[in-house]
Parts: structure tokens; sequence; C-alpha cells
């Protein structure tokens, strides 16, 4: 038998994605995989933001009538509507620091690690141990940390 | 026309000048540049900014649209296999680019 057979035989490595089901493929490769989930919130904060970007044009070419701006001022004071600029300052934030990331990472190839040249089991790649996965992890907290902020400043009636 | 390479290079540029201009727009809205959040909506508060920054907005203006924009036509080219449905998501995402940064430059230009 094959050296590295023998080893995932062993160490009961599975070789299909699929074999753990819908809810056992969502843990173990969405939501125990950070690259994952960035790249997924990284897409979802991006569509959201150009849908407001399309809103925003509008709502500021308000701001040509004074009286249909005081109207938008009384409609933005709702509860919702100023829940949605939480969530929208939340995407920004979260959406700015891992667009950081991904200059860094992607653009300038910083924070990969090295590759190596003999395989070693189980195959894991450098980056996943290198700064980039760190750097991740810094922004999540960032993040959470700006959103909080965000809602204070939101929220307090300022 | 490019290459998806210049795409993504052009794609990284934009967002690092986002940053800068949209990093900002956002301090000039919150405390301390403004006394409250909602101060900085008020109508003379907003108009002051066309005013006075308002080549930051032309530019975040142009900047954001493109970058927004190019994002929605980087994931249609993941989605999306048919040729001709790809000409037509891109045609409608450079309009809606012209329109888009038409109404918003008529707007600030109105103040600046």
């Amino acid at each position: 038998m094959h050296m590295g057979e023998e080893i995932m035989n062993k160490k009961k490595i599975h070789l299909y994605e699929n074999e753990y089901g819908i809810l056992g493929h969502l843990y173990k490769h969405v939501l125990m995989n950070p690259e994952r989930i960035a790249f997924t919130l990284h897409r979802i904060t991006g569509i959201g933001m150009v849908l407001y970007l399309v809103l925003h044009v509008y709502m500021t070419s308000l701001t040509l009538d004074p009286l249909r701006w005081a109207s938008f001022l009384t409609t933005i004071e709702n509860p919702l509507v100023r829940f949605g600029e939480w969530l929208l300052a939340g995407a920004v934030i979260y959406h700015g620091l891992n667009g950081i990331r991904l200059i860094l990472t992607e653009a300038l190839g910083i924070g990969l690690g090295k590759p190596r040249r003999k395989a070693v089991y189980p195959l894991v790649s450098p980056s996943i141990r290198a700064a980039q996965r760190k750097s991740l992890y810094l922004v999540f907290a960032l993040s959470l940390v700006g959103w909080i902020i965000a809602g204070y400043i939101i929220f307090s009636g300022g | 026309m490019f290459r998806e390479s210049l795409w993504s290079l052009i794609q990284y540029l934009t967002a690092a000048l986002l940053l800068v201009v949209l990093g900002i727009h956002i301090l000039t809205h919150i405390p301390p540049f403004v006394e409250t959040y909602h101060e900085g909506l008020s109508l003379e508060s907003v108009r002051t900014n066309y005013r006075e920054l308002g080549w930051v907005l032309l530019i975040l203006l142009y900047v954001a649209l493109f970058h927004g924009l190019n994002g929605i036509r980087g994931l249609a080219h993941e989605i999306i296999r048919n040729t001709r449905m790809l000409t037509i998501v891109n045609t409608a995402l450079v309009l809606l680019f012209i329109i888009l940064a038409a109404y918003g430059t008529y707007t600030i230009m109105k103040w600046a």
C-alpha cells in the first residue's frame, strides 16, 4: 500500500465532499472555512452596496428641492431605516477591511506563505497556516468593533 | 475588450482609491467633523459638502460606480455561460454607469 494511502486510512481522511450530507458539508466546508465565509460575505456586502449606491444617487438628488429633502429627512427618522443604515455601515466596514486584505494577498501576494517542495500528509496548503489567515481573523474582529461603533453613532440619537 | 487580468488590476486600483475618497466622504458625515450624525444630513451641511468637496464627491461617484458595476460584471461572468446574455448584461451595466454618473454629476455640479 502507498504510504500516503496508509496515512489517509489511519487518519480516516474522507475523500468526497458530499459524504457528510448537506448539513455536514455546510459545517465542514463552509462554517469551518473562514476564507469561504469571507468570500461569501464580500460578495453579499458588495451586491448590497451597489444596490444602495443606485438609491444613494437618487436620494442625494433630492437636495435640489428643499421640500422633498425635508420630507426625506423625516422618512429616515424611521427606526427601520436607521437599522438599514446600520446594516449598510457594517457592509461598508467589512467590505473595506476585507478589501485591504485582498489587495495585500491577491494583488501583492503578501502573507501567503512559501510553497513546499514535498507533499506532507494531511495535505494542507501553506497559505492556510500563513499570515493571511491571521489577517482574516483580524478583519472579522475589526469589522465587529467598527460595526458596534457605527451602531452607537447611528442609534445614539446623534 | 480587456483581458480579465487587466480588469482585476483596475478593480484593485479603484478599491485602493475608494478607501481614500469614501473614507473622506464618511468622515465628513460623522462626529467630530459634524455635531451629530443626523446634523450632517441637514440641507445646509450637504450643500456645503458639494461646494467644498465637490471634486472628491465626483471622483467617489465615478470610482464607486465603476468598482461596483465591474464587480457585478465579474459576478455575471462567473454565473452566465451564454455569450449573448453576457453581452446584454455588459451593455446594461455600461448604460447604468452612464445614466447614474450623469445624474450624480448634475446633482453635485448644481451646488459646486
